[in-house]
């Protein structure tokens, strides 16, 4: 943010002797407002303490202040750097002076003040208002000043503008402060007079608070009904999040992160840091080049230049860059330590926008030539000939999804330790996904199987977390440096906001939608711009995965679609809740409204028009949505909303000039991922298909354990899994041990292991079922020689003995104890052939995918397709833009339902996420780069009085392709987007406005009403 | 600021246990209660008192325990989740949360209960609008909330059939 | 994340409390609930070299109404206001305590700390405008009162001294016919206002407008107040369009800077709906109607 001020006052004092005053830092720095203490560091340069006071935050400044020009008697310019409050600043003053013709001085100032950081964020719109308010106090008081007879002027001190200062000072006016007594006092101090004493009762309040506490925490639970494995630990207190852990002498870890979105780092001064108390070692970029290998970069154009370590080095890309690591045996000592760490920049233009990211006047990433890390075109049947046929072109100028996080509750976090006794690296971490194995392996030339990699409870992610390796990298790197002791990082919610949680935004350029005389969309053409932050990370991978979903939910077959990614000086992206998809399907859903509108098709007949029909279908891109029905799905929604009486509330209100809009949101949630189009951003890249492994065995004791790969953070594997193999065993869930959280060394992971892209009920659990199987074979084949029953066919049960397998229809059995004990301590008794078995069966599950066709961008990219409609009913208040949510209801369709109780809560849960996003979350950057949400309480993230009561309704369409029938579905509530913008667009359609953005807030929805823009955002062409 | 760090002698009774320690000032309530004395249950989820994971209850009312020192809290009686149970038995309030599935990742969940406990302490048959005022300061990013309301209910319930 | 750190002092009266304030001068804080300090310091945002606890202070928590004279201890919690028996005679204190932040910080944030603070989007200073209040204030010198319009000069800055602290805060129940009403419109609960409104009318004669206060928040440096719009609404039969024209007024005089909760022109469009809630609220409150006040959230 940059302030500019200047002016020009008169003073009797001849020019000379102003100017004197003017270039002596000694002189001059005291009139400075709210002046402190200086210190003279060379005969230019002072160090001045001034107090600052900004937005809800005050403190003190530290600038240096050098004379830069001092041209005698005519010009004195100072230039200060200093930080403040997190952030840095650089502020100029420049006096030029002029001799009057009455023997005075004219001085002419400029002041120019240039600031970047938290500050931003956090004083939110106060900064400029202080910095006018300063210049108009100052002004005020050079005109009275300036008046002859007028009294001097005397402000209270706090007011003091330092020009009053000099003014004053120059005119040999008593100063301010002797000026400004403190007002009279009106009575006289007595400590206790005039005060009702009356702490009892405030005691006595919470006395009573803490009896009726007390007492209800002595009534006891009529039964022990419990709703999931996990949830015993957890609401007892009891999980292990990563801040949980505490290995004895671990040290903690904490960063100097950029105030700037681009500069140069000039110099790094770690001196006072190291020095400082429980101080243990100070990292830098500079340190970290020489000894580790940039971060493998997942695609193959210009990305694959991109130098990323964890630690910038030389310079840093976006504001909350990390720059310095401090490590020290208290987690305040290193926040203090890391205050003491100067770091000097030179900063440089910033790319905030995919407008200027095109242009390319600056680049990001300077080797890379081009701030485009990666650009393809999709093109599929005859777009060019559609267009051509078609009965109407509807032209729409650019759209926009905006930039948000799913900002889980827990930040990123890791405890590491790297100890050659114990193997090699420890993560106790919360990232999801075995891809930061192989990320931290290459950057430190360290073997996968010397990385261990555990989780355990883990405070949500919804795909954030992925991103949380530069930083284990890093603790990894400063634990080596420590020899050895564990070191733990926590990332703080401001450091989250800036640099953990932003999902990618993108711009939708020159869309032009083709449709027949029906109104059935026959082809669409457009460009799509991501914008990914400064690195790209898991990128461009998100830059592909839309394609899984290129015709959303619709029948067209003509498509062309010119999609690039680039990358700009803001937070990098991290995978976030509907990764990709939810924006491409919020884009189709609003070219399928905009269309709807112009051609005076009402939005559900449209959407039936042109929903596809039959399953499972294949797209132009050779992806099959498996099974649904999009129609009886959205009738289904009607009902449930009663689509009808609020069509007539809508009319009515409509005559008393009130604003309701009615909106439908269709999605697919594709699930299970086939890596195979990774080759589509980088035709080496080694990756195809899906592989994710699980482990049955029977213990020593007889009990039954499962160890799947996935990293749960909320998705209730642990109930899941139980449920499932308790069915295939039949026994009771309770019986079954689930491991918790995920671990390297137990051998359940292959490369694309995670909790990700909505996949769980499909891979994970053809994994525990293909292991279930493999362990009932052996157990059959165990029973039928224990039991002398060769040939027999068997059933499982629970007997008077426990688990036990039974010669179907007869008593004779055995138990699992048994049967475990054949294996493990009797093994003398086993028979030479059947000694191979050992009751611990590892089962990998592989879906059904093809190789991609890279040069047709061809294939099935996806496995099973969960759907659901959202629809919602607003009312926005014409003079303030405040949209109010009148109704919403929800069909969705996820395939066979294995557990009701969790589908819920996963659909409850992506829709708030989603309400959130459209309502109340963005994260806006100013021109210089500055977030200005850098903090929950600016950012706003989604509480429950925002949430409205929603009515569900289910369909169940099996998936064809999965074992059991099931769909993965974690993410298709993200449909709140679509269906809000769908809402706002038609309550405000007949007032000329087409919804431009994704964020719809009251203040978009304002600014909406107050410019209306469909003239010039769309043009529809007919032909008669 | 002096050169030798400050500490203060605090005695802060946690879950019916009286904690005598000496702590440096700025050190935050949440902290003395996660470090001090070691009860992980209770949660940091941000920095600028909005989230509430780190809510407990001192002398009858729900706090923030990260936006308060602990010699704030000398001689105060604090409740956290790790004291809702009674002899290993679950509260009714924590098991209408898991049968109602008002947790997912478990990691909002001890400072919702803490907060809940107040309000059916206050008031045993809460509407909705009772929940969802009280709940107003506690951030969940998993369930959408429908759930916890739909478990505060059930509690409330439970305790006056109770 | 965790505050520099800080020498901490639990002076036991407040004679002691303003004697260390005085003698660690201005790089030393009064601390009483914390509620808008302590994030601040975990920003490390300010360092203060000292910090007093205040918050145990004898003789400043209480509430009392004496024949209409209200006197509130600066250390009074919101929540405890809220839940006054004030609320039933000045409601409008209701709308204020109960819609401050969330429960959590109701009960810690005090009255007196709110008001010193001098936050623009803090609701008090807004409020106690409505209600002409008085800040009693006592220092090295003695004690002295202070009318809230004068106590607080310019956002985050009052009259107090840097040993001087904010005691009780005295006002007047407005009369029988007397309504008021206060809205703030908000993200949500935590989240600070984006815009609040106060309004506290007096009618007499049915709907003849007799004495009126008029208060915008999170509208400016300071709580806004417009004599003129006032003028317009006294002496008159309230319409519509009269309380239109002193909406327009007093937003007139509004400058709302624009931040992540919205944009200028956005908070004056909010105000002025907020205006006329408010209006009709504190209408009809005036007529004895018992009306429960809630926050707007967006």
């Amino acid at each position: 943010m940059e302030m500019k001020f200047k002016g020009s006052f008169k003073v009797s004092l001849p020019r000379a002797e102003v100017f004197e005053v003017l270039c002596d830092p000694q002189k001059f720095a005291p009139m400075l407002p709210t002046f402190r203490s200086m210190e003279m560091k060379d005969e230019r340069t002072a160090n001045v303490r001034i107090k600052v006071g900004v937005g809800r935050i005050r403190g003190t400044a530290s600038t240096d202040l050098t004379l830069e020009e001092s041209e005698p008697p005519l010009r004195a310019h100072y230039v200060g750097r200093g930080k403040v409050m997190q952030s840095a600043y650089q502020i100029s003053y420049t006096f030029d002076l002029e001799d009057t013709p009455d023997g005075g001085t004219q001085i002419n100032w400029a002041s120019d003040t240039e600031l970047a950081g938290k500050i931003l964020s956090l004083a939110g719109g106060g900064l400029k208002g202080y910095a006018e308010k300063e210049i108009n106090k100052l002004i005020l008081s050079v005109q009275q000043g300036m008046t002859p007879g007028a009294p001097p002027v005397i402000l209270p001190p706090e007011h003091v503008g330092w020009l009053t200062r000099l003014l004053n000072w120059l005119r040999g006016e008593p100063k301010v402060e002797q000026a400004a007594e403190p007002t009279a006092p009106q009575e006289t101090f007595q400590a206790s007079e005039g005060l009702a004493a009356q702490p009892d009762d405030v005691l006595q309040e919470q006395q009573e608070a803490r009896d009726r506490i007390s007492s209800i925490l002595q009534v006891t639970r009529k039964d022990k009904a419990m709703g999931r494995k996990e949830d015993s630990r957890l609401v007892r207190g009891r999980g292990l999040f990563v801040d949980d852990y505490k290995p004895a002498a671990t040290h903690h870890m904490a960063l100097v992160r950029s105030p700037y979105a681009h500069a140069k780092i000039l110099k790094i001064d770690t001196t006072a840091a190291e020095a400082a108390p429980g101080v243990m070692c100070v990292l830098t970029g500079e340190e970290l080049a020489g000894q580790i290998q940039p971060f493998l970069q997942i695609g193959a154009q210009a990305c694959a230049l991109i130098e990323d370590y964890p630690l910038a080095v030389g310079t840093v890309r976006y504001q909350g860059d990390p720059v310095v690591a401090v490590v020290a045996e208290t987690l305040s000592l290193a926040q203090d330590a890391v205050q003491l760490v100067d770091v000097e920049y030179e900063t440089l233009d910033v790319v905030i926008n995919c407008e200027q990211a095109l242009e390319g006047k600056t680049l990001v990433h300077e080797q890379m030539g081009t701030n485009v890390d990666w650009q393809g075109v999709y093109e599929y049947g005859d777009v060019d000939a559609a267009f051509a046929e078609a009965a109407h072109v509807v032209k729409i100028d650019k759209l926009h999804f905006h930039r948000f996080g799913s900002t889980a509750v827990e930040p990123n976090a890791v405890v590491a330790t790297w100890n050659d006794a114990l193997g090699g690296i420890d993560f106790l971490s919360n990232t999801h996904m075995t891809i930061p194995i192989t990320m931290v392996s290459l950057a430190l030339g360290v073997s996968a199987d010397r990385i261990r990699l555990r989780t355990v409870d883990i405070g949500g992610s919804f795909g954030n977390k992925i991103g949380n390796y530069p930083y284990m990298t890093l603790a990894a790197i400063a634990s080596r440096k420590l020899g050895g002791r564990p070191v733990k990082w926590i990332e703080t919610r401001s450091e989250h906001m800036q640099a953990g949680t932003q999902g990618s935004e993108r711009s939708y350029f020159d869309t032009e939608v083709a449709l027949d005389r029906d109104g059935v969309i026959t082809a669409l053409r457009s460009r799509h711009v991501d914008d990914c932050g400064a690195y790209t990370r898991y990128e461009p991978l998100g830059a592909v995965i839309w394609a899984q979903v290129l015709p959303a939910a619709y029948k067209l077959r003509n498509i062309r679609i010119d999609f690039s990614q680039e990358v700009t000086n803001k937070g990098p992206a991290a995978p976030n809740r509907g990764y990709s998809r939810l924006p491409h399907m919020w884009f189709m859903e609003r070219v399928v409204d905009i269309c709807a509108l112009e051609l005076g098709i009402p939005a559900d007949e449209m959407r039936v028009r042109n929903y596809i029909r039959e399953f499972p279908y294949e797209t132009p891109n050779g992806c099959v949505y498996d099974s649904g029905d999009f129609v009886l799905m959205l009738e289904q929604a009607k009902d449930l909303l009663g689509w009808d009486q609020w069509q007539q509330k809508k009319e009515e209100a409509k005559q008393q000039g009130r604003l309701i809009g009615i909106g439908i949101g269709t999605t697919l949630d594709s699930g299970t991922n086939n890596f195979g189009q990774s080759i589509i951003v980088n035709p080496e890249s080694p990756f195809s298909g899906n592989a994710v492994p699980a482990i049955a065995k029977l213990d020593i004791d007889g009990s039954v354990s499962v160890t799947v790969g996935s990293f749960p953070h909320g998705q209730s594997h642990e109930t899941v899994v139980a449920q499932v193999v308790a069915e295939e065993l039949s026994l009771i869930p309770d019986m079954v041990n689930v491991a918790i959280g995920f671990d390297t060394e137990r051998n359940v992971h292959t490369g694309q292991n995670g909790t990700y892209a909505s996949q769980f009920a499909v891979t994970g659990l053809s994994a525990v079922h293909g292991a279930v199987e493999l362990l009932k074979a052996e157990l059959k084949t165990l029973a039928a020689f224990a039991l002398d029953a060769v040939g027999e066919e068997f059933e499982f049960g629970i007997g008077e003995m426990g688990p036990e397998v039974r010669v179907k229809g007869s008593d004779r059995c055995i138990n699992f104890w048994m049967l475990s004990n054949l294996v493990n301590a009797n093994s003398a008794q086993l028979p030479e052939e059947l000694r191979s078995l050992d009751l611990n069966c590892r089962y990998t599950y592989r879906p059904p995918f093809d190789p991609v066709d890279l040069d047709k961008k061809f294939g099935n990219l996806t496995l099973t397709y969960a759907m659901q409609t959202h629809l919602s009913v607003v009312e926005i208040d014409p003079d303030t833009g405040r949209v109010q949510i009148l109704d919403y209801a929800i069909v969705d369709d996820c395939g066979k339902v294995i557990n009701p109780m969790v589908v819920d809560g996963q659909v409850q849960g992506a829709t708030a996420h989603s309400l959130g996003a459209v309502l109340l979350e963005n994260m806006p950057y100013d021109d210089s780069g500055n977030l200005l949400t850098g903090s929950f309480t600016d950012y706003a993230p989604i509480t429950i009085n925002n949430i409205p009561k929603i009515k569900f309704g289910h369909r169940e369409s099996p998936s064809p392709f999965s074992y059991n029938g099931a769909k993965g579905m974690g993410e298709g509530g993200g449909a709140a987007l679509h269906s809000i913008a769908s809402a706002v667009q038609d309550a405000l359609f007949a007032k000329g406005v087409i919804v431009r953005n994704s964020h719809c807030s009251s203040n978009a929805v304002f600014d909406m009403l107050q410019q209306p823009n469909r003239e010039g955002m769309v043009q529809v062409e007919s032909r008669s | 600021m002096s050169e030798q760090i400050q500490r203060i002698p605090v005695e802060i009774t946690v879950n019916g246990t009286c904690y005598k320690r000496e702590v440096e000032p700025r050190m935050l309530l949440v902290e003395f209660i996660r470090e001090e004395i070691n009860l992980t249950g209770t949660h940091i989820g941000c920095d600028t008192s909005y989230c509430g994971a780190c809510t407990v209850i001192l002398d009858g009312n729900a706090v923030k325990s990260c936006t308060l020192f602990a010699v704030q809290a000398d001689g105060g009686e604090i409740l956290t989740v790790e004291g809702l149970e009674k002899e290993g038995e679950l509260h009714p309030l924590q098991q209408a949360f898991s049968t109602e599935h008002g947790l997912q990742c478990g990691y909002c969940t001890p400072g919702m209960l803490m907060s809940s406990l107040v309000l059916l302490a206050e008031k045993p048959e809460p509407e909705d609008k009772d929940i969802r005022k009280c709940l107003s300061g506690n951030l969940c990013r998993c369930t959408g909330y429908q759930n916890i309301i739909n478990a505060v209910q059930t509690a409330a319930k439970d305790l006056r059939e109770a | 994340m965790y505050p520099a750190p800080f020498c901490y002092h639990r002076p036991g009266s407040l004679k002691e409390a303003v004697g260390l304030l005085s003698e660690l001068g201005e790089a030393a804080k009064p601390l009483a609930g914390g509620q808008s300090l302590i994030p601040i310091l975990k920003l490390r945002m300010d360092e203060p070299s000292d910090l007093v606890d205040i918050s145990r202070l004898p003789g400043l928590h209480f509430m009392q109404n004496d024949d209409g004279n209200v006197r509130i201890g600066a250390l009074s919690t919101h929540a405890l206001i809220g839940r006054s028996d004030l609320v039933g005679a000045v409601p409008i204190l209701g709308d204020c305590a109960n819609g401050i932040a969330d429960p959590q910080v109701r009960a810690r944030g005090t009255i007196g700390g709110s008001v010193s603070s001098a936050d623009p989007s803090c609701d008090w200073p807004t409020l106690l405008h409505t209600l002409d209040a008085v800040i009693v204030c006592h220092g090295k010198a003695g004690v002295r009162t202070v009318p809230i319009r004068e106590f607080i000069r310019d956002s985050y800055t009052t009259v107090l001294d840097d040993a001087e602290l904010v005691t009780e805060i005295r006002f007047k129940v407005p009369p029988a016919n007397s309504g008021g009403a206060y809205i703030g419109f908000k993200k949500s609960a935590p989240a600070y206002p984006t815009a609040a409104v106060g309004i506290q009318l007096t009618l007499a004669d049915g709907d003849v407008c007799q004495q009126v206060r008029l208060a915008l928040g999170a509208a400016g440096p300071r709580p806004v107040t417009s004599d003129e719009a006032e003028n317009l609404l006294r002496g008159k039969v309230l319409t519509s369009e009269l309380l239109k024209q002193a909406a327009e007024a007093i937003v007139e005089a509004s400058d709302p800077p624009a931040d992540a909760r919205g944009s200028s022109d956005f908070k004056r469009a909010v105000l002025r709906s907020l205006f006329m809630q408010a209006a009709d609220r504190a209408i009809e409150r005036a007529a004895g109607t018992q009306i429960m006040g809630n926050h707007e959230y967006v």
